[in-house]
């Protein structure tokens, strides 16, 4: 455990000046100025009963659906690539620490990115409200719905897991960059095309739709979704751990 | 004794599909030495450099480190080891300083370690700039600064004068005789330029094509394979006599014959034969000769003991 500890902080070191680590604040802060943006300029209420909860839907919904998954198979790409370009491995590996530690670290660390980003967007929605409701005065009485903020965020990113351990399995099993992006593009097609055709039973069982499908106020399907990202997300990662610990990285 | 060795391996093999990268190398390195690991590229070098880190497995044979199995179990056993395989591993986008405080976690190691390593490898003053802005000598530095951090008592060092220029050879060849004669570090270090080679190393191997041709002190191969070079008056003569009495004559030019040799004893038994056919013998040496010749004649004939 020790072990661990150290090479995660090690591994958090290893994130400044980042593109990683950038985009990790950068992605959700684009998407909350974005629809911010969309909102100043309309100027007035939106339909619906409470526009701050559309505002708030909104972004969640673009950052679920796409921005989400996009950035997790980033994130993965970009934390293996700081080993692979580097060619870190053949120094870490001869270090004497179990090889697993070093792979269960990047996981570490790629959830603390993950994470990152869902606490900059709750952050980012709750400051361009106070914003919005001081710029357009009718708004002034509206409120944030808080709650449903927090947990959209909360169960997303949890429901990302799975996903998010397959991105990082591929990132690392393969040198290249492009395997992971390759992957993450296929996906999320499959996901706009295939899904919305399908049940949403089906949407509840496909890693890049988890994120999308926890969020959603109104699914059935939520708790397999949210059940799925973690659990499937922990045994992928436990799995991919234990294989990449075992193969020759040089 | 097993305890005498920093490496020891036995039998090692490592193939890579049909090819067999390294074939049954038997390594003793010595405790306290600069061990020199000879060999052309593609020879075998880098993979029993690599085997010995465990960053690769063994097909067969095994591998002790300062007299401990080196196993995928064991990885402590790796702990006194510090290793440069090729180009260092670098984080370009973070400082020389930052780099060596991304091992030092890893280790556990004293905070104070750090600038102790900067100092003995003279990054101090540029230990807060960016590694992608440091030139390759300045890279090599802190590479080996790297390998050194845990303060290991065996380095493994893998063709670490790559890429340098003549000082920064200079530079990184006082630093190892300085781990080496006033820290005690037995030092591998793997390489093609054989001069470099020839000016440090206490102890030679020489690997090609994954076998180990050779294995002692520098001297000993410089006495083993050195020729002798004779002067006479009747060179054509002498070498006609020498090479009907089954010696192998390497050049005949000018009033002297040079002739392979493998001991002193043969020597007197040249001077006597060509006394016996009436050829005058003025002066007999050894001709010293560069790493660099005899590298290439091992090479070329497969051995010491090995004929063309």
């Amino acid at each position: 455990m020790n072990d661990l500890w150290r090479v995660a902080s090690a591994e958090a070191l290893k994130l400044k000046r980042t593109l990683a680590l950038r985009l990790a604040i950068g992605a959700p802060m684009i998407i909350v100025l974005l629809v911010f943006g969309i909102y100043l300029q309309r100027g007035g209420p939106m339909a619906g009963a409470n526009p701050l909860t559309g505002y708030a839907q909104l972004i969640l919904t673009i950052w679920t659906i796409i921005v989400l998954p996009l950035y997790a198979a980033l994130a993965a790409a970009l934390l293996s690539s700081i080993e692979h370009q580097n060619e870190s491995w053949k120094h870490l590996l001869a270090l004497p620490v179990r090889r697993a530690t070093y792979f269960v670290a990047k996981w570490i660390a790629g959830t603390g990115l993950l994470f990152l980003s869902s606490l900059v967007l709750v952050t980012g929605v709750l400051a361009t409200d106070a914003i919005l409701r001081v710029v357009i005065s009718i708004w002034s009485s509206s409120s944030l719905p808080v709650a449903m903020i927090f947990r959209g965020a909360a169960l997303s990113f949890c429901a990302a897991g799975l996903l998010f351990s397959i991105q990082m399995w591929i990132s690392l099993r393969w040198r290249s960059f492009l395997p992971g992006i390759v992957v993450a593009v296929i996906a999320l097609a499959l996901m706009f095309i295939a899904i919305p055709r399908g049940a949403a039973f089906f949407g509840s069982l496909f890693p890049w739709s988890l994120p999308a499908m926890a969020m959603a106020p109104v699914n059935p399907y939520r708790p397999i979704a949210v059940g799925l990202g973690l659990m499937g997300g922990a045994a992928v990662g436990a799995i991919a751990c234990w294989m990449l610990s075992r193969r020759e990285f040089c | 004794m097993i305890d005498s060795f920093a490496i020891e391996t036995r039998g090692l093999t490592r193939r890579f599909g049909s090819r067999t990268a390294v074939d049954s190398i038997e390594l003793c390195v010595p405790r306290g030495v600069i061990y020199g690991f000879l060999g052309p590229n593609g020879a075998g070098k880098t993979t029993t450099i690599r085997l010995l880190l465990g960053l690769l497995h063994a097909d067969c044979g095994s591998i002790l480190l300062n007299g401990q199995f080196l196993t995928k179990e064991r990885r402590e056993v790796l702990r006194d080891i510090g290793a440069l395989v090729e180009t260092p591993s670098l984080y370009p986008h973070l400082t020389g300083q930052e780099n060596l405080e991304v091992t030092r976690r890893i280790l556990n190691l004293p905070r104070s370690r750090i600038a102790d390593t900067l100092a003995l490898f003279g990054l101090t003053a540029d230990a807060h700039r960016p590694v992608r802005n440091y030139s390759l000598g300045m890279r090599q530095r802190l590479g080996l600064a790297l390998a050194w951090l845990g303060h290991p008592g065996l380095m493994i060092l893998d063709e670490p004068a790559n890429g340098l220029d003549p000082s920064g050879m200079r530079e990184l060849r006082d630093h190892l005789r300085q781990l080496a004669h006033e820290r005690h570090v037995t030092v591998f270090l793997s390489s093609h330029v054989l001069n470099e080679v020839e000016q440090i190393a206490d102890w030679i191997g020489i690997i090609h094509h994954g076998r180990l041709l050779f294995q002692g002190r520098l001297e000993e191969l410089q006495r083993y394979q050195s020729p002798l070079k004779l002067a006479t008056d009747r060179s054509s003569n002498a070498a006609a006599v020498l090479e009907a009495q089954g010696w192998r004559v390497l050049e005949n030019f000018d009033g002297a014959v040079t002739v392979e040799v493998p001991s002193d004893t043969d020597a007197a038994l040249i001077n006597r034969c060509l006394l016996e056919h009436g050829i005058p013998v003025y002066r007999l040496e050894r001709r010293p000769e560069s790493l660099e010749e005899l590298f290439l004649r091992l090479v070329s004939s497969g051995g010491p003991g090995g004929t063309q």
